[in-house]
């Protein structure tokens, strides 16, 4: 049975008369990869600060390792190792310094996975930080966190200004983590990489929790796409039960792109039939596609289909 | 308070590496500004010279009394005791221009920045920072008052003994406590480097102001002001000690106000300027408490 690496449960945070989190439940469990998604200011960063002991929450509990994340982040800290949106360091000292200054914050060293990292990020450790880009201070961070055996990892934007060569390792010793069961916590807007490395996810939206759950589950439950070119006109396409968001790609309505309800697939297909497929393309909702449509109108119902 | 305080010595070391070249070019100003006032005054009172009487009448004007200090009154002037009457202002102020900024990045500054928060993702005490800074705000004035103290030692201007140089020494450590410590406390009650700076150079333009008001009449009212506790020890002549608790009763005080704000949340500032938006959704801080 997996344990609960993180529990939220009805977690608040007010500041002052703001309140930044109204209702935040999700868990992470041993092994798990959780991607945490939502706008800007839905309260992604205020979460992580809670999950990491730096904020109190108003209301609810967070427990991570099953301990008070406030209470006892002395306990919780040495086994988590995190990554922050955007990165700041001291200026006088050089890269390496801070990345060693960093581990042992951590009660780590620097060992062998370091140098390997520093290689593989191709990062120049000797300059001086206030010379490094902000990818590159970014690799400070990336290289410090990953260069210790943490047994939760959170990255709040990991890879933001990292370029794609970059990105790619970053994602490379992030599915490695996923195969030695460790536990992560990733927030990120780049939403093809939350589904190439995520089981599971949560939507945060104005400070609430609007969906989680398994990725695979969620995808299955919502709407496939469907792209089709046939040899006659598609008009009796709209008329179809199932068939929505339907729109003509040529004048002669002989290329149709819409979303399609599973269950009525098979009537579906057989109008499309009767207008001579000549080409079908079929898709399952991308992350960006169901982000999307959680986000379509503010107070409007995201339950998945 | 130990385990708030874990893997405050390694900030220290991070802090003073960073701040190494800002604090070594103001150390050598203010060593500078000491030993060249020294020299020049003692050259003006060897052997009993003509200049320095005129010096002394410049000094007790009401202008250079208002804007160095009172010049205290003895029957007999020497270069040690017209060296503490026109230094010790000056000096003050100098200090709390390195110290008050060196305080306000090494903790507000770092937590604006988000430095903080990937520290404080580590397994480090709560109040780590502050402690880093308080500790290199010691060392560092520390090292200041023995370089004080040697440059006293070195130049051994007439009317100096051991007692008043270390005395003067002593007394410039404790000031840059109190101003260091007040920044300390500002940048804790603010929620940005911006209002901790304003509120800190307020202060200290106030403590000026008072400082000036009162040193030209009622002189016993210059115990108002911070700097003015200083001119109250009477280098070189009367020695009070007095002043000198005060102000280390002070820079206490100012260190232990705000550890329980600390303790709250990361950067919890007591106010924040009034804003008609949310708060910064980066940091989180926690609205102020009325």
């Amino acid at each position: 049975m997996a344990t609960n690496v993180i529990e939220l449960d009805h977690v608040q945070k007010k500041f002052g008369k703001f309140e930044a989190l109204k209702n935040v439940s999700f868990t992470l469990s041993s092994g798990q990869v959780l991607g945490f998604l939502g706008p800007n200011g839905a309260g992604k960063s205020t979460t992580i600060r809670i999950i990491l002991g730096m904020l109190k929450k108003t209301a609810g509990s967070v427990t991570v390792f099953g301990h008070d994340a406030w209470r006892d982040d002395a306990v919780i800290h040495p086994r988590i190792a995190y990554i922050p949106g955007d990165v700041y360091l001291w200026p006088n000292l050089s890269g390496g310094e801070i990345i060693d200054l960093l581990l042992r914050l951590n009660g780590r060293d620097h060992n062998k996975k370091t140098d390997d990292l520093m290689q593989r990020f191709k990062f120049d450790p000797t300059k001086k930080a206030r010379t490094y880009s902000k990818g590159n201070r970014q690799k400070v961070a990336l290289i410090a966190a990953l260069s210790q055996d943490a047994d939760l990892y959170i990255f709040d934007e990991p890879t933001s200004g990292l370029d794609t060569l970059n990105e790619q390792t970053f994602q490379q010793e992030v599915l490695k983590l996923k195969q030695a069961g460790k536990s992560v916590l990733l927030s990120s807007h780049i939403l093809s990489e939350v589904e190439r490395m995520c089981d599971s996810i949560v939507i945060i939206r104005d400070g609430s929790v609007i969906e989680s759950g398994n990725l695979d589950q969620m995808q299955h439950l919502a709407r496939l796409k469907v792209e089709v070119k046939t040899t006659t006109a598609n008009d009796d396409l709209a008329q179809v039960a199932g068939v929505h968001d339907l729109t003509f790609a040529a004048a002669d309505h002989t290329k149709a792109v819409f979303t399609a309800d599973r269950d009525e697939l098979s009537r579906i297909m057989q109008t499309l039939a009767t207008a001579s497929i000549l080409d079908l393309r079929v898709s399952p909702p991308t992350l960006e596609d169901l982000f999307m449509r959680y986000y379509g109108k503010p107070g409007e119902s995201h339950a998945a289909e | 308070m130990r385990r708030n305080n874990r893997r405050a010595g390694y900030l220290l070391k991070a802090n003073l590496k960073q701040n190494l070249k800002f604090s070594v070019v103001w150390l050598v100003i203010l060593i500078m500004m000491i030993l060249s006032g020294a020299v020049k005054l003692e050259a003006a009172f060897v052997n009993g010279a003509s200049g320095s009487k005129d010096i002394v009448k410049m000094l007790q004007a009401p202008e250079m009394a208002a804007m160095f200090g009172a010049t205290p009154k003895v029957s007999t002037y020497n270069a040690a005791i017209i060296f503490a009457g026109v230094m010790v202002v000056f000096m003050i102020i100098l200090q709390a221009l390195w110290v008050m900024p060196l305080m306000i990045r090494d903790t507000r500054g770092q937590e604006e920045s988000g430095l903080l928060e990937m520290v404080r993702a580590r397994d480090v005490g709560r109040t780590a920072d502050i402690t880093a800074a308080i500790w290199e705000l010691l060392l560092v004035s520390f090292v200041m008052a023995a370089a004080y103290f040697a440059s006293l030692i070195a130049v051994n201007m007439d009317g100096t003994d051991m007692t008043g140089d270390l005395l003067f020494a002593i007394a410039m450590l404790i000031a840059n406590l109190v101003f260091g410590s007040l920044a300390l406390l500002f940048a804790q009650l603010a929620n940005n480097t911006r209002i901790a700076s304003m509120l800190s150079y307020m202060v200290l333009a106030a403590a000026y102001l008072i400082r000036l008001v009162t040193d030209l009449n009622h002189q016993q009212l210059t115990w108002l002001s911070p700097i003015g506790w200083f001119e109250k020890v009477d280098f070189y002549t009367k020695n009070q000690l007095t002043p000198l608790f005060l102000g280390l009763a002070a820079a206490s005080c100012f260190v232990v106000l705000p550890w329980p704000l600390r303790k709250v949340a990361i950067s919890a500032p007591v106010c924040w300027q009034k804003e008609t938006v949310a708060p910064p959704q980066r940091h989180g801080y926690d609205r102020c408490r009325r």
